[in-house]
């Protein structure tokens, strides 16, 4: 009965205190992106939509990465605001079709895709990639972005 | 029976009310609710853990991990309730191990446990479905209410 | 992650709601399960119960509460798109995993293990 009780007080102390372990890119709005830089699949397209998008409030962080006219986004939000992230994402849509009318863009809330991108932005920083896996591994991101079950 | 009032009983029903008061088991509330609260919690901390994993490790999106996971967390239920575990959590826990999806899946799958000696067809079938089939019948019948409202209101409104 | 804290306070509230049916209204489980579906239905049917996933992950999806959310949700995906017949047939679309998963693994537990006392 005492180890019991022991085992919760440590277990009480470990879901409260898992709120403190803060993301420090939290704290640091700019640092939230990477500027990816490679020569022959150019990103400055996502480069600059990601600044834009952190400058919104309620955006944390932000990956995304473009290739043949096509920009595929993902958000990071506070954890907060996330009653409200419906709403945020469809700011962030229409936000983005202002900034950029020409270029077709897809964007999501959704953690998965976060990280996603975020792997594939690794891939292109250090050039692991060519321009027809770039165009594969992008249609795979949206395809997991449609998937509803 | 049924037409009495509370306050018409006779002087003897109303002593045995009394008596029937002081005997009642006491239900310490706070304790009760402090037990429920760790339970249900620590239950729903392990599940957002196997979520995470799920969309770390596995080709699930945020919204599509929640699928596997309620049938991660069942699993479980079973090892934890074919092992006599989970008596042992609920009788703690009280709410704090029913009211997840892991004590709705202790609850059919230690009915199914228990009756088997009835055998599969008669034992088994009917007596899983005791405490699930309130579950599932109030769930859908209420959802198909409030869809059919809000799907009315869209066509008439426009919402 | 700060989403494992929420998970916990807000699955734990839940399961005090529970409690208190259980110690101030005497309820029983059954009474008080079906209430918590029918709830997490009623709150679906408001739109609130989908931002409370978004922000505390499986606090709230694990609930049993959860049901009723996904029922109405697959009702109102096919509701909108068939009109009153996509209600009734939408309504399992998405609920399955808890529900099969229950019945299965019960299944098993029956044939696997042995009863205790």
């Amino acid at each position: 009965m005492k180890t019991i009780n022991i085992l919760l007080i440590i277990f009480l102390f470990i879901g409260l205190g898992s709120g403190c372990a803060e993301n420090p890119n939290n704290a640091m709005k700019d640092n939230g992106i990477t500027k990816v830089q490679n020569v022959s699949m150019d990103q400055s397209l996502s480069n600059k939509a990601k600044e834009k998008v952190t400058e919104m409030e309620d955006i944390t962080e932000a990956k995304a990465v473009n290739a043949d006219k096509e920009l595929v986004l993902a958000v990071k939000i506070k954890q907060l605001r996330r009653f409200q992230i419906k709403s945020i994402e469809k700011k962030v849509k229409t936000n983005l079709k202002k900034w950029f009318p020409n270029e077709k863009i897809e964007a999501s809330t959704d953690l998965k895709i976060f990280l996603e991108l975020g792997e594939l932005e690794d891939k292109l920083q250090e050039n692991d990639t060519n321009p027809k896996k770039l165009k594969k591994e992008l249609q795979k991101i949206k395809n997991l972005m449609k998937e509803k079950t | 029976m049924a037409n009495k009032k509370k306050k018409n009983l006779t002087p003897v029903q109303q002593e045995y009310q009394t008596f029937e008061k002081n005997r009642e088991t006491q239900r310490p509330l706070i304790k009760n609710c402090i037990r429920a609260f760790l339970t249900g919690g620590i239950i729903c901390f392990i599940g957002q853990g196997i979520q995470t994993l799920y969309i770390y490790n596995f080709n699930f999106t945020e919204e599509t991990a929640g699928n596997p996971t309620i049938a991660t967390m069942i699993f479980i239920s079973l090892l934890l309730t074919g092992f006599g575990v989970y008596d042992r959590i609920s009788q703690f826990g009280g709410a704090g191990s029913a009211v997840p999806v892991t004590g709705f899946g202790n609850a059919v799958i230690s009915a199914a446990i228990e009756h088997r000696s009835e055998g599969f067809v008669l034992g088994v079938g009917p007596n899983m479905f005791k405490l699930a089939g309130s579950v599932i019948l109030f769930g859908t019948f209420s959802a198909f209410v409030i869809a059919t409202i809000k799907t009315i209101l869209i066509q008439w409104g426009g919402l | 992650m700060i989403t494992f804290f929420w998970a916990f306070v807000v699955g734990g509230l839940f399961c005090v709601i529970g409690q208190i049916m259980f110690d101030v209204f005497k309820l029983s489980p059954a009474h008080t399960l079906s209430s918590f579906v029918v709830a997490g239905a009623i709150l679906d049917g408001f739109g609130l119960y989908e931002p409370l996933i978004s922000f505390a992950g499986a606090g709230a999806s694990i609930p049993i509460s959860s049901f009723g959310n996904s029922l109405v949700h697959g009702a109102m995906v096919e509701g909108e798109k068939h009109g009153l017949v996509g209600v009734v047939t939408g309504m399992f679309e998405v609920t399955s995993s808890g529900i099969s998963a229950a019945i299965i693994f019960g299944m098993i537990g029956a044939l696997i293990f042995k009863p205790k006392g």
